[in-house]
């Protein structure tokens, strides 16, 4: 088959396509189509969802904070997890705006650029919590059970227990990091133990890397060009 | 424009292009993609896009670079979830049964070539067959015209060996 007969073969079958596909417009009534929400838009959602949590949670530890300003025993495991809300809050944020800029008619590099970028970003933001969700147990109790329940976690459990629940936080993240790197190399297990190994591992922050890579690498003329 | 106009004028569009929404999913849909879901989520990505669309770019221009993004994030995202606009049984795009499948085979064996490109090169090759521009391809992708240039010479070698190697196993097995 020579090359002007790929077209001409695809473009008779353009004709036939019209004849024998029709769009079915009982689905496709304005209604419909305004109470459709695209993958996009739930992404979006999801996002600015985290975002208003992660307000709350900013402002429910400033008010932990202030209450407890003169306990430094309080205020440093609150300053700590306000920390981390901050950043988690700020990065929520940036990506609520990022897919609220992503424009489906912009040209295939430019959009799945953007698309990939922030895939990579949530990806990481994923792997991070993971990692420090051990570690950040014992400060949450300590707070939790202040600001909850009015009760003193140090006197109440003890400081050997609160260092205890710190170490096994420790041992626990990297029992986790060795076991998910084991887990993603043998394709076993349940289907989301997988998904959890994949994110604690950070596999799929390689996979985002080689798309935008590829994608760099195809706005580039191919090497040899010309010749 | 009015909603009932906006409406009644991107129905009419598309009723124009609806070939472009079945070619996309027919390359971009296969295992682990379901076709009907693609059509599904690219109309509602070209309904929610249309009152941005620049009416100084060809409809058909635009509703590609609209579509093949869809399906290209379609196809990456990770387990992708099925979502019914429609019930089940109901599809947005029908096509009827007697007359589906390919009218040739060399339209068969050149969906088979295109199945075996990259996503990226899987646009250029639904780009190029259409007969459209270098400018035009180069609108849609992103790419300089001599990019395209250079990666359409490539393509008609790799569609012609693809093809040729292909036509070989077909004939292998008759």
């Amino acid at each position: 088959m020579e090359l002007d007969d790929f077209q001409k073969c695809w473009q008779a079958n353009d004709a036939r396509l019209d004849e024998v596909i029709r769009l079915n417009h009982r689905l496709l009534r304005a209604t419909e189509l305004e109470g459709t929400r695209t993958a996009m838009a739930r992404v979006r959602v999801s996002l600015g969802f985290e975002l208003v949590m992660g307000l709350v949670s900013l402002v429910a530890l400033g008010a932990f904070i202030a209450a407890n300003v003169h306990e430094l025993r309080f205020v440093v495991p609150a300053l700590l997890l306000h920390g981390v809300a901050l950043v988690l809050t700020a990065i929520s944020g940036r990506q609520w705006l990022q897919v609220g800029s992503l424009d489906y008619a912009a040209p295939i590099t430019q959009l799945q650029t953007g698309v990939e970028s922030l895939r990579l970003s949530t990806v990481r933001t994923t792997q991070w919590v993971l990692w420090l969700s051990p570690l950040l147990w014992t400060p949450l109790l300590i707070v939790g059970l202040r600001g909850v329940a009015g009760v003193d976690a140090w006197r109440a459990l003890g400081t050997g227990y609160l260092a205890a629940n710190v170490l096994f936080g420790l041992v626990f993240l990297a029992l986790m990091v060795v076991g998910s790197r084991w887990l993603t190399k043998r394709p076993t297990g349940a289907a989301w133990l997988q998904r959890l190994a994949h994110a604690v591992a950070g596999t799929n922050l390689n996979v985002a890397r080689e798309q935008l890579a590829r994608l760099a690498a195809f706005e580039e003329s191919p090497r040899g060009a010309g010749k | 424009m009015a909603e009932p106009d906006r409406h009644s004028r991107f129905l009419a569009l598309l009723e124009a292009h609806r070939r472009i929404l079945y070619k996309v999913a027919r390359v971009y849909g296969g295992p682990g993609v379901e076709a009907d879901d693609l059509v599904q989520e690219t109309i509602a990505q070209l309904w929610q896009s249309f009152p941005r669309y620049d009416e100084r770019l060809k409809f058909s221009t635009w509703m590609y670079r609209v579509a093949l993004n869809v399906a290209i994030s379609f196809q990456r995202r990770e387990g992708t979830r099925k979502r019914h606009l429609a019930p089940e049984s109901q599809e947005m795009l029908e096509v009827a049964r007697d007359v589906e499948g390919p009218p040739s085979e060399d339209l068969a064996l050149l969906y088979q070539s295109i199945a075996r490109l990259d996503d990226l090169s899987k646009a250029l090759a639904m780009l190029y067959l259409d007969g459209h521009g270098h400018a035009d391809i180069s609108e849609v992708l992103g790419i300089s015209t001599a990019n395209v240039s250079t990666r359409i010479g490539r393509l008609k070698d790799r569609l012609r060996a693809d093809m040729k190697s292909l036509s070989t196993d077909t004939t292998k097995e008759t």
